[in-house]
Formats: C-alpha cells, structure tokens, sequence
C-alpha cells in the first residue's frame, strides 16, 4: 500500500510539474521551418559544417530550430559567433527524427545583430536534407563537406554556397503554462474529427483514469 | 454421464419458483451437463468448446485485456486522424480493396502521392503534409478550419475513384481484409471510417494482452500474480498502445505473435498434440496474411517445429513428427498459394519477402549479416561501419521505445531518456539475478528457451535485412523504428516478470507495484506529450 501510494504521489507530482512548464515560443524567425515553401537546398550521407551569416541573435533565446530533415538524425553542434567571438553554443545527440531539429544553447541577455551561425554535423553516414529558402548567393549560407566542426574556418574550407539560407528559427521559454493553456488545448482536442466538442477530451481522461483504477486494483487484488 | 433433465408436469410454483427461475436453473443445468461432457463429445471443431474455454479465462486476464483495449482506444483518439505512421497508406490499402475487390498492385514510394481524391481532399482539410513530421505544427486549432474539413468531409463521398496503396501495396491482405469490414460499416464518412478501424486495433491489442498473459503464466509458473504484472505492463506499454491504436497491420502482427509464442509454451509444458498443431500452423497461416514482417517470426516458427519433432522423436518415433508435420504444412500453405498467385499473374506485389530472397544472395550475405549486426550492436573491428556517431542500441532502440509517437516526431527530451536508461538498468539486473539464481531450471528448458530465441532473432535479421535493402540499397533510410520488435512483447513481459521474481520474495510485491506505476506513469506522460505536440 505505501509502493502504491508513493507511485501514484509520484505520478501526480510528475504530471502537475509537466503542466507548470510552458512550451516554447518562437522569439524570432530567420527563415521559416517547417514552412510549405521549405526548398532542398543540399541533400548529403556524411559529415558536415555549414555556416550563415547575417543572423540576429534575439536575448533569452535557448534553442534553435534547424530546417533539416533526418529519418535517423545526427549529433548536432552549434556555435554562434558575433566576429570571432563565441557568443553561445549548444548541442544535441542523435536521437531525432523529422523535418527540423532544435539545438539548445546557453541563451544571452542581449540582442545581438550581425551574427553566424555554425552547425556541425556528424560524425554521420545516414541521409540528410538540408531546407530552407533560396536566396542570392551572396546571402546564401556555405557548407563543407567531411568535416564536423562548427567553425567559420571549417565551413570556409573547400566550401560550397548552398544556393539558400537554411531555416533558422531562435526559441524562447513560453509565457503561459500548460495548466494556463488547458482550456485551448480541451478545444483543439475537439477539432479535425468526424464527431467535434469538448467531450473529447473529457472521453480520454474518463479512457485514462478508467485505466488507472482498473490497473491499481488488479494490482492490489493479486499481490500475495 | 448424468444429464438433469426438468420434471415433468406442471411444476409447482411454491417449490421451484417463477418461470424466469426455472429458466435460469435449466440454464445452469445445460452448463452443468456440457461441463460434463468428454471434450470430443462438446460442441466446436475437434471438439472445442470456446464458451467453456472462455468461461475458464481469469478474470484478472479480462481486466489485462481491457485496459489493453482502453489503452489503445485512448491513443486512437489522441493521435489525429492519419498521423500514425503509414497510416494514410494502410487506408488506402483498404480503400481499394473495398472499391477495386482486388489487391493493390503498385507500390509507391515516397515523392508520390497516389491517393484517391477524396482522401486527398481530407487530407488537406487536415493539413495532413503540413503536420505530419513537423513537430512544432498543431493539428486544427480554429473552428473555421473545422468548418472547411466538415466540408470536405461532405464533399468527398461525391468524388469517383480509389486511390492505391502506396508503400504498403507489397504487403499481404490479411489485416487489411479484416479492416474491411468496420472500413464497411464507417458509411460514407472518412473519419468515421478511420475511427472505427482504429477500433480494430485496439481490439487486436485486447488479445495480444490477453494471449501474453497465458503466455506469462505458462513459462513462468509458480506465482501466478507475477504473471499478471507482466501482461499489466505489457497492456500499459505505450509504444504497443499507440502502434495499436492507428490504422496498422502491425496489430495483427502483435496479436498472431503472441499466439505463436503462447503454442510453444503450451507445445513445451503440456505436449504437442494434433489440437495445438493445428492451432500453430492456423496462427502461422494467419501471421503470414498479417504483414511481411511475420516471415522473421515464422523462421523461429519452424526451428521451433524441428526442435519439438527432434525431442519427441526420441520417445515416440516417426509418430513425433505428425504434429510439426501438421502445423508447417498448414502455416505455410497461404503464403505459398500468395507467392503463386503472384507469380501466375505476374503481380510485382509479391511482399518483401521476394525482394528479401532476392537480395540474399552469396556475395552480399556477409555484408547483411555485419548490417544487421551493427544495427542494434556495436561495430566490432573489421566490419565496415554503418552507423557513424550513432550506438543503435541506444539511440535507436532504447530512447525510441522510451517515445516514438505520431509520424516518427513526437519524443521526449534526453534526459527523460537517461531516466529510463537507470530504469531498465535496474530491470535489466533484477532479470539478471532471477536468471542467474535458477541456472539449472534454465539448462532443463534450454529446447524451449532456444525456440524463443530463434523467435528473436528471426525478428532481429528480418528487420536487419529489410534496412539493409531500405538503407543501402534503395538509399532511402534505416528502419530505426522500435515498433519493428513489438512482435517480441510477450518475451518483453517475461523480463518484467523476471524482474519482479528477482527482487526476492520479501521485496517482489513492493517491485511489482512499482513496476505497474512506472508504466502507468509512462503510459500517461506519453499521452501528455503527444496531446502537447498536436494540440498545444
């Protein structure tokens, strides 16, 4: 009785402090991710570096979200660099899958305009497209080949213009919680959907507490 | 044998109560006879009698089952229409089956979308592509958007024609034929149609649940509560759930799993009769039609069915090997009629398994066998590498069956990762332990523990190859998807139960209990997590 009632403490503390925490917003839009007009701008199996200039970095930003499509992802490192000078980084295993990748990076308590981004990727032998928009190639960020480094002297090496800039959103800790959003999220549950209404979430909860208790009380009546 | 037969003349209210009564006694009293009837006399092929059968099922296996069947019903909800996995391919499949009566016949891989229009049109009032393998794009979230989706809804039933079935028209019919009939009774409306044949699987994860949970209580005898922790867990996994609860043959292929392991054990334990051949060989059948993916599970099938024919020849002779005789012949005999079919009529869907033949050949073998060996193990020197920067044990297996959700884009953060990794960590050596204390029972069942084995890694190869011809030879990507050994869930809920038996007698109810929260836990976050990611 006292394993159960830890557990279900746990439980309950665990989803209350999951609903405190807020989803992130996007705190500023280089070029869109995940947009309708996202083109390929390269598509390639190995290591990589790819650098792009012109970038803002917002204040308190502590992601950044990469246009770039992976079945099977690749560790991800991200440097940005305002001159020479690091101004944050961050880095993310392998374990991503879909059309964007966010990177965490330490955030930094002023704008900053005028920076590059730098993205090494690998070590990696899967496919990988990078997405984006196409732009002059002035404008267009450079990548390299073979190496994984995120170093504007890497990216430089033997580079090549990858006739776009590469989707690049910057993420900030949201406003509200989830406790504050529920009510929405009750709506959009009721959405897209042959029968629509609120009942639908009130259905998965009555589905999911019909779960718990019925597994609680198998539990208690077949322990020794 | 005595039957009770009911008085004659007119019976005397006072003693033998109201009509209603006098039924309900004659009832028990039919239950009774049948009960006593010798079980070739009952009713039921080869004298089976399934509601005597499903009379003798615990309650606590029902209870498995419907939290297994909540469970998946819930994650049919959860998941908006068509974001599972496939599972626009998989209706489609059913579309024109039902239209066209007969199977799909080209195979469409990704860049083209060969969808019937109404399904296109639905799909679009979904903004299904926008969705889908985007993690930060919501599902509908205005009612004006809900009003053009309605219309389109309305709208499409208009539209002629059917689609095809895009990257799964090589598959086999089996589940897709079942789908058919709540594809049916859906009437007009698409998602009414999808919901109900979301119901098919939940249905199907029910009997996987329950089927595991004989499974556990065979193989592990002993302390039946344990047994019913394990199919607990099973039913609660939320990977199973969410695979379940989507427009998939995975589900069939779950549930006839479940049913080739539980016939071994009963094989194992009680004796290989002409009954439970028949049973095997019908499941073998079944599995076949299911998805192609059976074949893994078929190879560990028939090593099974030539250990049971080698133990028993010892005792019995050439008798010993009527019953695998029985089953290999009846498993087989669908797929072997499907591959005909197909090459009478020059049908290019002929499943992979021909292209897996095919590409078995001499010269890429060992490169296969190195693929399929790196693809959950490490790179070992020698072996060209496969997967650079990337432990597959890890990355792939474990942190996506941690959560996999959706279309392959809604998982957890790492560190809920390397929570889970200490977790297993702890399972992993409490399994270790109860393995390690019971040495000799294990040597005494090495014959049936090495059939489950060969079960696993037939799964394990199978998967390993198809990645291989997916990944190198089409150039498209890995099958890094966990859902692939969801076949194996009984051997899965055996670990649980070896777990909780290795915490010792004091502690075992204590890691039981812990056991069935953390899944419960786990079950819940995930559906947080994914009902953040759609509708947040």
């Amino acid at each position: 009785m006292v394993t159960l009632a830890v557990g279900v403490a746990l439980l309950a503390a665990a989803s209350a402090v999951a609903l405190t925490r807020s989803p992130p917003r996007v705190a500023r839009v280089g070029v869109p991710v995940g947009d309708a007009s996202d083109v390929p701008l390269g598509k390639d199996l190995g290591d990589m570096t790819i650098c792009q200039s012109g970038e803002t970095l917002p204040a308190g930003v502590s992601g950044i979200r990469i246009g770039m499509w992976a079945f099977l992802g690749a560790k991800m490192h991200v440097r940005i660099y305002s001159g020479s000078r690091i101004l944050t980084e961050g880095s993310r295993g392998p374990n991503w899958t879909s059309d964007s990748v966010t990177v965490p990076i330490k955030p930094v308590d002023h704008q900053t305009s005028g920076v590059k981004v730098c993205i090494g990727i690998g070590p990696n032998s899967q496919p990988l497209m990078l997405l984006g928009a196409e732009t002059p190639a002035r404008e267009s960020a450079v990548a390299t080949l073979g190496v994984n480094s995120p170093t504007p002297a890497a990216a430089a090496s033997s580079h090549a213009q990858l006739g776009g800039k590469i989707g690049l959103e910057y993420l900030a800790a949201g406003r509200g919680s989830w406790w504050s959003r529920v009510v929405s999220v009750v709506k959009h549950m009721g959405l897209g959907r042959a029968y629509t209404g609120s009942w639908i979430a009130l259905l998965v909860a009555a589905l999911m507490a019909a779960i718990g208790v019925l597994a609680i009380r198998l539990t208690l009546r077949t322990l020794p | 044998m005595s039957v009770a037969r009911p008085p004659h003349g007119r019976p005397d209210k006072a003693r033998t109560g109201s009509r209603s009564l006098q039924r309900k006694r004659r009832r028990e009293q039919e239950r009774a006879s049948r009960r006593t009837l010798a079980p070739d006399q009952a009713p039921g092929m080869l004298g089976f009698d399934l509601r005597a059968a499903l009379r003798r099922v615990p309650r606590a296996a029902w209870i498995c089952a419907l939290i297994a069947l909540l469970n998946a019903t819930a994650w049919g909800i959860i998941t908006p229409p068509f974001q599972g996995k496939d599972e626009i391919d998989n209706y489609s499949y059913v579309e024109y089956l039902a239209a066209a009566g007969k199977l799909p016949e080209k195979a469409h891989l990704s860049g083209e979308e060969p969808y019937s229009q109404k399904l296109t049109l639905v799909t679009q009032g979904l903004r299904y592509f926008q969705v889908r393998f985007t993690p930060f794009e919501h599902s509908l979230t205005t009612n004006a958007e809900q009003k053009t989706l309605t219309a389109d809804v309305n709208r499409a039933p208009s539209l002629e024609g059917h689609g095809e079935a895009g990257r799964v028209a090589s598959e086999p019919p089996g589940y897709y034929a079942l789908a058919a009939i709540p594809y049916a009774l859906g009437g007009s409306n698409i998602l009414v149609k999808l919901q109900l044949m979301r119901l098919l699987g939940a249905l199907l994860a029910a009997i996987t649940a329950l089927l595991t949970f004989f499974f556990l209580r065979e193989v592990l005898p002993g302390a039946p509560w344990v047994a019913t922790v394990g199919a607990l867990c099973v039913a609660l996994q939320p990977l199973f759930a969410s695979s379940s609860g989507i427009v998939s043959p995975d589900a069939m292929l779950f549930t006839v799993s479940a049913a080739v392991f539980l016939c071994f054990a009963l094989a194992f334990h009680r004796g290989f009769d002409t009954r439970l051949a028949i049973a095997l060989g019908l499941v073998t059948a079944v599995g076949f039609t299911s998805k192609v993916n059976f074949i893994g599970v078929s190879l560990g099938v028939f090593a099974g069915l030539a250990v049971l024919a080698i133990r028993e020849f010892r005792y019995r002779r050439w008798a010993a090997l009527r019953s695998p005789a029985i089953a290999a012949c009846i498993g087989i005999a669908p797929f072997a009629l499907y591959l005909l079919r197909n090459a009478l009529t020059s049908n290019p869907a002929t499943g992979g398994s021909v292209q897996l033949g095919g590409q078995l050949s001499p010269g890429t073998v060992l490169k296969e066998l190195s693929y399929s060996w790196q693809l959950f193990m490490p790179h070992l020197p020698g072996m060209t590498p496969y997967f650079r920067g990337v432990f597959p044990l890890r990355d792939i297996w474990f942190n996506r069956s941690v959560g996999f959700y959706g279309w392959m884009d809604t998982t957890f953060p790492t560190w809920v990762d390397n929570v889970a990794l200490v977790l297993a960590a702890g399972v992993a050596v409490l399994c270790g332990r109860e393995l390690f204390v019971h040495r000799n029972a294990l040597r005494a069942r090495l014959p049936e523990l090495a059939v489950y084995g060969a079960i696993v890694l037939g799964v394990l190869f199978m998967l390993g190859f198809s990645s291989y011809r997916c990944d190198l030879i089409e150039h498209e990507c890995s099958l890094g998807e966990p859902r692939y050994l969801l076949p194996l869930l009984p051997v899965f809920g055996a670990a649980i139960v070896l777990a909780v038996r290795g915490a010792g007698r004091r502690w075992a109810p204590v890691v039981g209990i812990a056991m069935v929260m953390l899944f419960l836990g786990h079950d819940l976050i995930s559906q947080l997590q994914t009902i953040a990611r759609y509708y947040g």
